[in-house]
């Protein structure tokens, strides 16, 4: 029995990754970068080939600040339509030998969000049966990098308090720009993105989802939703970037059941309709 | 294996202050344990590197709060990695990581043994199937002491439970993964 669950041997980061991964968390535990003083700026100018003077430029010119939140079918443009195609093409089965994931079945029919922030796609489909995230990356009009995953519902019918988080992309690993999907109840009439820094974003709603595309790259690793009813009264603030728990508390259905596990005490889980 | 130069005591206590050189020892003395526990737990090496970025992110973010037990900072960065697998912030649990599967630009890496990578994530996939059936804790508890190779007590002071605890989840989870295998192997055997 042993054997059948032993994991294949240990490997190294790949070096160019582990060296680049080190540099990266260096840079982010010093923080924000030093300006760079004149003298250096224009010693660094004169060494500045031509080639790499062309590059830069057009590395510019192409840098990709599309920003468009379709939520239904009907709102999707021609990119859109094209990345929803693509999700469906990556969840179908791959017959490769390798263990198939049991993805829920869903078709262009239940998209309920589609986002594209720059070179960054996400749809998010939603039915019956469960949802599927699909995360999509851009370069030079390409795919160059996708992922797909979802579930089937544990609880439909119900949420882990007003709003439930389905699928978040950022630029980087603790915020920058970023776009959120996921599902909303119905007493939740706003939903504000708070950067951390005072800047905020608003949520679109529409049939029991949600979804938001930052407007700025700030937003800072405690940044949080929050929801408002249609008083105005703010009835649920958490963290967006939360690593050590889906959910900030427990949650139970009308019997008293646990359905959501996280910290206590439990707070009634919201019904969701949509 | 005999650890030489500072000790990961010393070394938390200097990044604790803010010390960058000493994050960086860190990160060269527990990336590639963080990088295959996240692996282990994943069945994606692509998935491992982000979990292994992102742990070591909350690990620098963390520093003045986290106090050692046991002298290793390990176990408690295998705890936060399995959180992060756990928790991935794409959140699909049955996510499919497709980066082997569609053209990556990124730069070549001659330690790039991709034939190899896809082996490990087939095999470990046919494994996680059946960990995957075991409830939470005893799944960690086996990626912990069994896959990772972090003693009892210490597992213990890194999930926040006692060392009987984690030694009766290890328990469990053999007899589990015994009734769970069984037929599989009994069918291998005809």
């Amino acid at each position: 029995m042993t054997d059948l669950i032993e994991p294949p041997a240990e490997r190294d980061l790949p070096p160019a990754r582990a060296a680049r991964m080190r540099a990266e968390l260096l840079a982010a535990a010093r923080g924000p970068r030093p300006r760079i003083s004149r003298r250096l700026l224009v010693t660094a100018a004169a060494v500045l080939t031509l080639v790499a003077a062309v590059a830069v430029t057009l590395e510019v010119r192409q840098e990709d600040r599309t920003r468009i939140l379709a939520m239904s079918p009907g709102e999707l443009d021609l990119s859109l339509r094209r990345s929803v195609q693509r999700c469906l093409e990556l969840m179908a089965p791959r017959h490769d030998g390798a263990p198939e994931p049991e993805f829920v079945p869903v078709s262009a029919a239940d998209v309920a969000i589609a986002a594209r922030r720059g070179s960054w796609i996400q749809v998010l489909f939603l039915n019956r049966t469960g949802y599927m995230a699909c995360e999509l990356q851009l370069k030079s009009g390409r795919l160059s990098s996708g992922s797909v995953g979802g579930e089937a519902w544990p609880h439909r019918g119900w949420l882990p308090g007003p709003v439930q988080r389905l699928s978040l992309s950022s630029t980087d690993v603790d915020g920058g720009s970023v776009s959120v999907l996921g599902r909303v109840s119905a007493r939740v009439a706003r939903l504000i993105l708070e950067h951390g820094n005072g800047r905020t974003t608003t949520a679109r709603l529409h049939g029991g989802a949600f979804g938001l595309i930052s407007r700025t790259d700030d937003v800072g690793e405690d940044a949080e939703l929050v929801s408002y009813d249609a008083t105005g009264r703010e009835i649920d603030r958490r963290r967006l970037l939360d690593y050590l728990g889906q959910f900030p508390h427990c949650y139970t259905d009308p019997a008293g059941k646990v359905i959501y596990d996280g910290p206590g005490p439990c707070r009634p889980a919201d019904p969701w309709t949509g | 294996m005999t650890q030489t130069g500072p000790t990961d005591q010393d070394l938390w206590a200097a990044v604790a202050a803010g010390d960058e050189a000493a994050f960086g020892t860190l990160f060269d003395r527990h990336s590639r344990a963080v990088y295959n526990h996240a692996f282990r737990l994943s069945g994606s090496w692509s998935v491992a590197e982000d979990v292994t970025q992102a742990t070591f992110v909350v690990a620098w973010r963390r520093r003045g709060s986290v106090r050692l037990t046991h002298g290793t900072v390990l176990p408690w960065l295998l705890v936060v990695a399995g959180n992060h697998v756990r928790t991935e912030w794409r959140s699909a649990r049955r996510r499919r990581a497709l980066l082997g599967r569609v053209p990556v630009e990124h730069d070549p890496d001659p330690a790039d043994d991709v034939a190899g990578r896809l082996d490990d994530e087939r095999a470990m996939g046919r494994i996680l199937a059946a960990v995957r059936r075991l409830p939470r804790a005893e799944r960690e508890a086996v990626a912990l002491c069994l896959w990772s190779g972090v003693g009892y007590a210490e597992a213990a002071a890194a999930l926040g439970v006692t060392e009987v605890a984690v030694r009766s989840r290890v328990s469990r989870a053999r007899a589990r993964l015994a009734a769970l295998l069984g037929p599989a192997v009994k069918e291998d055997q005809r």
